[in-house]
């Protein structure tokens, strides 16, 4: 079962999100026919592209440091223009600063379109960022491409859940705990949607169907327990006290215009969203807040291919960075 | 239906993203003629409108008028013209011939087209209804009146009806319900309900049932700026509009706007009749900003919309029935939990019941810390106080809080460092830890008088049961064990849009809203 087009727009909403700049904040203010699970998918959506990008930083600088230190004249492929060649590996180099992988190249292994005379006399100077190009080399095996993502799970508890969101074997980094999402909203009402069973989550970084819990996947630290990793927590503005936490939140989503028009003075992220449900009160005070905003912003800020549904209203823009 | 179910956000969803609004015109001579007779009565009144010989000939006119447009009732329908008006309406034109010799026919013809109405059993907004349901044959449906005026007479008439015998009658506050239908109806004009009704459309069809003559030209534009196309990468994905079926008919009513027919609440004049406790406690002049609530049971009340009350709400989002919430946040819809005698504030009492012998210590400390701060803000000004508490190691210092540190209704401040630096600021630094101590201790009662009432409010609740919550306008809810004895939820109709200054001590008192 595909997650419903309006839950999907939240969550690229969200995954929309991770690309503000730094030094950069940005607003997204969304109006909707109802508030329900709005917040919650905006924020699974950041979160599971913030893992993603995670996850391929860490992996990468893991990779690159792995290749530095294997021996001179390992076998390895490496790509290069849409081309595969084989290479060996010549150690590493300072270039400007900054340490460089040598792999020398040896055939293409197109023999078709090889290079003529690509005798292995051309050799790569790779930073960290272009590492990813190089694999070892397993001939007579040509090329080994490892699925990006598992698909097709079927996850039936938490711990499956665990792995679709953070991987089969999580980085040191990715498996510490981190506050990356801060929902401001009624606590009663959030757990409601967070834990019910969901079927069928599924997105462009979670390719897989599963049933599943969103408290699971939000890894919301007032209920995450001891035994798991947090990425995001949940703020009361019901109670009398500012909501605040020990951590600073890239990201902070007000479920609501009440939460909204209460705290956004004090509460801040990176990138903020508001959650406006069209029938509940102090509507018109959100609205009014964010209009105002919009007319003194910093700068525009566009939702890159995200599909607004029919009736929603979506405004996203800079504010200064204080 | 929870608003945290998943398949029923769809529904919502989709309700929006096929939303059909359809304006459906039915011609009636009879109400025609009596809307038209009585335009030409106010355009020749004119500035005449306002005096006090006309007012009350003119209110029961247009309360017709509007009943009828916004209800399917029928034309004789108590609820449009009362047994008494015709009488009433009589006496004031025989006695006014004298005095308004030009203006007396044309009220005589509102008069006699009155008593066409009161001739005539029809019912065209209901026919009309009947015949959108019968040719759709649409499911669930409702049946939306602008207010609760008449509800009772539209769930009988409807239910007399076979195709609307499952419809419910609703008002628009009963829509914060997550519940959808497969169509709704509404009657008169988009205009006289809250654009929440097309914003957050609970059916994907909704019918406007309305007269021929009736204005129209109305569009729910965006509520962001930046969807008007003014850039920022944003945008809203269209505007609500109506289709119409069924002709337009031009009267002296063209060119207006259908709000002209809507009653308007004059809240000033509405904030004129509340009455001022009397007290001599000087904290109750001071001002606060106070919202306007016009509740059922023709009562109105002003809450200071700094302080939290409690309500009653079938439809909370957080599924709290009973719970305290900010003024601010009181809507249309609710039931307001007030004090059926003595005023003031229950949870106050309650919690001197907590403190027992303490209460008097507390309080007295409490009046002297406050008194003596409020007399430091009157020396200077609430800014200069503030750069002494900075001064003094305050660390929330500034004008904003001052004046909520200075009101008798905060208790203490949320910071010790704040606290102490008001001690030391008014002369007080020797008891600072005492004065905190008992601070402490009436913030601790009041959070149990809250939690006390609130327990004692849900058992009674649960006692009434959820469809007296949804349809009473009034419910009285007994606590022998709390001081006071009672209290009565009134359902909150309207809220003024804006906040009055007013003193605190006509803040919390029931009156009369002369509805």
């Amino acid at each position: 079962m595909p997650v419903p087009a309006w839950a999907r727009f939240f969550m690229d909403v969200g995954a929309s999100a991770t690309r503000v700049g730094a030094g950069s904040r940005a607003v997204t203010a969304c109006v909707v026919p109802t508030r329900g699970f709005a917040a919650s998918f905006a924020a699974l959506g950041y979160l599971l592209e913030r893992n993603a990008e995670m996850e391929a930083a860490s992996s990468r600088a893991e990779h690159y440091r792995h290749l530095c230190e294997l021996a001179p004249g390992t076998p390895v492929t490496v790509e290069r223009d849409g081309r595969t060649y084989h290479g060996v590996l010549r150690g590493t180099v300072q270039v400007d600063g900054v340490r460089r992988l040598k792999v020398q190249t040896t055939k293409n292994l197109d023999t078709r379109s090889a290079p003529v005379g690509s005798g292995g006399g051309l050799t790569y100077l790779l930073d960290e960022e272009q590492g990813h190009s190089v694999a070892l080399d397993h001939s007579p095996v040509p090329v080994v491409r490892l699925p990006a993502h598992q698909a097709g799970h079927h996850v039936e508890a938490t711990p499956e859940c665990l792995n679709l969101l953070y991987g089969k074997a999580p980085t040191a980094e990715v498996a510490q705990d981190r506050l990356d999402c801060l929902i401001v909203g009624s606590v009663s009402t959030l757990w409601s949607e967070w834990s019910a069973q969901l079927v069928g989550v599924e997105s462009s970084t979670l390719r897989a169907v599963a049933a599943c819990r969103l408290v699971d996947l939000l890894r919301v630290r007032r209920f995450v327990g001891s035994h798991g990793t947090y990425r995001s927590e949940i703020a009361s503005s019901a109670e009398d006290a500012y909501p605040a936490t020990d951590e600073k939140s890239p990201a902070v989503i007000y479920d609501g215009s009440a939460h909204f028009v209460r705290w956004y003075h004090a509460l801040r992220g990176r990138w903020t969203c508001v959650i406006i449900d069209a029938r509940r009160a102090r509507l018109e005070e959100a609205v009014g807040i964010v209009n105002q905003e919009f007319q003194q912003r910093a700068g525009d800020w566009t939702l890159s291919n995200v599909g607004i549904p029919l009736g929603v209203e979506v405004m996203s823009y800079l504010v200064p960075d204080r | 239906m929870s608003e945290t179910d998943l398949a029923e956000t769809t529904i919502r969803y989709s309700c929006m993203a096929d939303l059909k609004v359809i304006r459906r015109r039915v011609a009636s001579s009879k109400v025609r003629d009596f809307a038209l007779a009585l335009r030409r009565f106010e355009r020749a009144l004119a500035d005449l409108r306002d005096d006090d010989y006309w007012t009350g000939c003119l209110r029961c006119m247009k309360t017709c008028r509007w009943v009828l447009c916004s209800r399917p009732v029928a034309l004789n329908s108590e609820a449009a013209i009362p047994a008494e008006t015709m009488a009433t309406l009589r006496h004031t034109l025989n006695s006014g011939k004298a005095i308004f010799p030009r203006h007396v026919p044309y009220a005589e013809a509102v008069v006699s087209a009155i008593q066409v109405l009161v001739g005539s059993d029809e019912n065209p907004l209901l026919d009309i209804t009947v015949d959108l349901m019968r040719d759709r044959r649409h499911g669930r449906t409702a049946l939306v009146l602008p207010s609760r005026v008449a509800r009772d007479e539209v769930i009988r008439l409807a239910g007399a009806r076979r195709e609307l015998q499952d419809a419910r009658v609703l008002v628009p506050s009963d829509l914060r319900a997550q519940q959808t239908f497969d169509a709704v109806v509404a009657f008169g004009a988009a205009q006289w309900y809250p654009e929440a009704l097309f914003r957050a459309p609970p059916a994907p069809v909704i019918y406007i049932a309305t007269y021929s003559w009736v204005p129209g030209g109305w569009s729910v534009g965006p509520l962001l700026c930046a969807s008007s196309g003014a850039g920022g990468g944003s945008r809203v994905r269209r505007d609500v509009s109506v289709a119409e079926v069924g002709a337009y008919e031009p009267t002296e009513y063209d060119g207006g706007s259908a709000l002209d027919i809507m009653p308007v609440h004059d809240f000033s004049l509405l904030l004129t009749r509340a009455p001022a406790e009397r007290t001599t406690d000087s904290s109750h002049e001071e001002e606060v900003q106070a919202r306007l609530f016009v509740l059922a049971d023709s009562k109105a009340v002003l809450l200071d919309e700094a302080t939290s009350t409690m309500v009653v709400d079938p439809f909370a989002e957080t599924g709290a029935i009973v719970a305290r919430i900010s003024v601010r946040d009181v809507a249309p819809g609710m039931l307001l939990l007030l004090r059926t005698a003595g005023g003031g504030d229950y949870v106050a009492d309650v919690a001197n019941r907590i403190l027992g012998h303490m209460a008097k210590q507390a309080r007295d400390a409490q009046t002297l810390w406050k008194d003596r701060l409020r007399k430091e803000v009157q020396a200077s000004d609430a800014l200069q106080v503030a750069l002494r508490l900075l001064d003094n190691g305050a660390e929330k210092a500034n004008e904003v809080n001052v004046r909520n540190w200075c009101s008798y209704r905060s208790i203490k401040t949320q910071d010790h460092r704040d606290f102490r630096a008001i001690m030391k600021t008014i002369g007080l630094e020797s008891v600072a830890d005492e004065y905190w101590r008992l601070m402490t201790l009436i913030d601790s009662a009041h959070r149990s008088a809250g939690h006390y009432i609130r327990r004692r409010l849900l058992k009674q609740v649960k006692a009434v049961g959820p469809e007296a919550l949804e349809r009473d306008p009034v419910i009285e809810f007994e606590l022998p064990d709390a001081a006071g004895g009672s209290m009565t939820a009134l359902r909150v109709e309207q809220v003024a849009p804006t906040s009055y200054g007013v003193p605190y001590s006509r803040t919390g008192i029931l009156f009369p809203s002369g509805e």
